[in-house]
């Protein structure tokens, strides 16, 4: 109970310095919402009444504690005549497009989400699929294309993927549709037929570092003792994988967690080529008006929803390795990772 | 750093087992790693000499060729209007020479992968080689510095910076330090752990019992003994960083125009996906044969000099 408190206590601390530094880069910005809310002509007066308006004639702690305060309680800008409401949990409020980033945020979460959770349920499921086959004929054909494929994949950047797939499966074949979103409350069958694209795509690329993982670590386990012991006294291949499979419970859990916090964090790529208007595309959107609220609300969403997959990650530990709950040494076989062995921008933010 | 410590065997045997110079050279001198290292050095003779290149086809990457165009401004003749005067054919719209747009495309993609990656390993060597070899409150603090940096959504964080960047700042140099601050975790982690084992090591507690400061042991002790991690490490780690910048540049929040970049053509080329699908085909594959050749000596590089093996 204690570590897990730790460990809350510690994803805590991790995402306070991520909104405090975030939170410094940008309060030291070039940008000045004030000006651009201001209008033109701008006297120094308006400019001065706007500034105050939006809280930022403050010092900027004031300005911080201000704003995670806002997220427990809401927030209200300006006072007596003209009055903006923003509601708890309040990250802000867009004087571009009059709606608070709370309310933008829920509005394109639902697209994100559903091409996250779609991406990672496919890439899992194909690329431990074709791990353990390549594992199981090492060296045969299979496997030498499973790695082939999975080095192309490793490699291929995710834009070039996405554009190809939609020249060839969409344009040319015209068997999808190239871009656009369908509620899944509205169609739950175009919902689908919309998503299948980037699924695919956002599925070959992460899928190859699952089938990368399960490959290696699937042809350690079948050479340690357990499986001789097991097959010498006549166990069916079949529950052999099983067993070996079970093993890699804990490196999958972790990458799978990992994945659906940075791709829940905007498919920033697969929404721009397929034209989804999910969180992404919110963000890229905001860059070219410069509506900083936005951006520094979705960076933060982002980033807090990296922080509570590594958070769940870490938690889900003790559950799938006994000996860690014990307390006793670190789990044999593939090394239980905490992050990414690498940052690639490509994996996580793919 | 206590010397009763136990020594975990298998990182005695690692340390034991560095592979002989040959056998580096023989593992290089097979057909794909040298296939591989073939386009690297085109890639990067084609980003030293890119003027003088598309000077060889009689163009440059910023001249306007509207005669090369037909009357929806979509490059007249196939595959994107090759020719004997346009190799790769013209970009639509403008009829920019595209050959001219893809060698000059390769200084910047490298040019910011190779420097953010050298800056990702010296930040994440130096303070990996203080975490492991000082222990203590400072290792505690590299790792948090480490898990917040890995907290910050990168893609995510990158793009939200660049609306702050001024139109006129140099934005290869900004992409270089945007990806470099955002790529030292992994590479500081690798090495901090093996500095814990190194430091441990009997030559190691010898000369500091000597009388050997800091710097001295971190010169002459560590750094030799980590560095085939490190360039190992920087090596797999480079395609990600070049697709980086070309992610960024085709998101449009990388590099600006006029400077080609692979990123960005291949962006331009989601308006021209129904008219002229080869504006796409070069930019494309010229980004993917150097990610791709940059992954395969990475591997090559990782499996010859790593003794343990069998990660691949």
């Amino acid at each position: 109970m204690i570590p897990a408190l730790q460990r809350v206590a510690r994803s805590l601390g991790v995402l306070l310095v991520v909104v405090g530094l975030t939170f410094a880069i940008f309060y030291v910005a070039p940008i000045d919402p004030a000006l651009q809310m201001c209008g033109k002509p701008c006297s120094p007066e308006d400019l001065e009444a706007a500034r105050g308006f939006m809280g930022f004639d403050q010092p900027w702690w004031v300005q911080l504690a201000t704003f995670l305060g806002a997220i427990l309680t809401g927030r209200t800008f300006g006072s007596a005549d003209v009055v903006v409401e923003c509601a708890a949990p309040c990250l802000g409020y867009s004087f571009q497009l009059h709606q608070s980033v709370t309310e933008l945020v829920a509005d394109r979460f639902p697209v994100s989400f559903s091409i996250a959770i779609g991406a990672v349920a496919l890439q899992a499921l194909v690329g431990i699929a074709a791990g353990a086959l390549a594992a199981r004929r090492q060296g045969g054909l299979l496997d030498r294309a499973v790695t082939g494929v999975s080095v192309i994949a490793a490699s291929a950047p995710a834009f070039v993927v996405g554009l190809l797939v939609v020249v060839v499966f969409a344009l040319r074949l015209g068997l999808l549709p190239s871009g656009g979103y369908v509620p899944f409350s509205e169609d739950p069958l175009q919902w689908a037929r919309h998503l299948v694209l980037p699924w695919a795509t956002l599925a070959f690329l992460n899928g190859a570092i699952y089938a990368r993982l399960v490959r290696s670590s699937m042809i350690e386990q079948l050479g340690l003792d357990y499986v001789r012991t097991a097959r010498a006294s006549g166990l069916p291949e079949r529950r052999i994988d099983r067993y070996a499979l079970r093993n890699l419970a804990l490196p999958l859990t972790t990458l799978i967690a990992l994945d659906i916090g940075a791709l829940l964090g905007g498919t920033v790529i697969t929404e721009r080529i397929f034209g989804q208007p999910g969180l992404g595309a919110l963000l890229l959107d905001a860059t070219s008006t410069a509506d900083l609220p936005v951006i520094v609300g979705t960076t933060l969403v982002g980033s807090l929803l990296i922080v509570l997959a590594n958070l769940g990650a870490d938690l889900a530990r003790p559950l799938l390795d006994r000996r860690l709950a014990a307390g006793g040494g670190a789990p044999r076989g593939p090394a239980a990772r905490t992050v990414p062995s690498d940052q690639n921008p490509q994996e996580t933010a793919s | 750093m206590t010397t009763s410590d136990a020594l975990p065997a298998e990182a005695a045997v690692a340390l034991d087992e560095r592979p002989s110079r040959p056998r580096v050279w023989r593992a290089f001198l097979r057909p794909v790693p040298i296939t591989a290292a073939a386009l690297v050095a085109v890639s990067l003779l084609a980003a030293v000499f890119a003027e003088q290149l598309s000077a060889l086809s009689g163009n440059d990457p910023f001249t306007y060729h509207p005669e090369a165009l037909g009357p929806d401004t979509a490059p007249v003749g196939a595959l994107g209007g090759v020719s004997a005067q346009h190799w790769f054919g013209v970009e639509p719209g403008t009829g920019r020479d595209l050959f001219s747009l893809v060698v000059h495309g390769a200084r910047v993609s490298l040019l910011v992968g190779i420097a953010s990656t050298i800056l990702a390993t010296i930040i994440g060597v130096v303070l990996g080689i203080v975490a492991g070899a000082v222990g203590g409150v400072v290792e505690k603090l590299v790792d948090f510095a480490t898990d917040v940096t890995l907290g910050f959504p990168f893609l995510i964080f990158a793009i939200a910076l660049s609306a702050l960047f001024p139109l006129e700042a140099p934005r290869a140099l900004l992409l270089t330090l945007v990806i470099g601050m955002f790529g030292w975790p992994g590479i500081a982690r690798v090495v901090a752990a093996e500095t814990r084992v190194i430091v441990r090591q009997p030559y190691v507690v010898a000369s500091h019992v000597m009388g050997a400061r800091f710097p001295h042991v971190f010169r002459h002790q560590v750094l030799p003994n980590v560095a085939s991690t490190v360039i190992v490490y920087s090596c797999i780690s480079l395609p990600g960083r070049i697709s980086a910048e070309a992610t960024l540049s085709f998101l449009g929040v990388g590099v600006l125009p006029p400077t080609p970049s692979w990123g960005r053509s291949i962006g331009d080329a989601i308006s021209w996906l129904l008219v002229d699908p080869a504006f796409l085909l070069f930019p494309a594959a010229a980004l993917f044969l150097v990610t791709f050749s940059f992954n395969i000596l990475g591997d090559t590089l990782r499996d010859a000099l790593d003794p343990r093996g069998g990660r691949s």
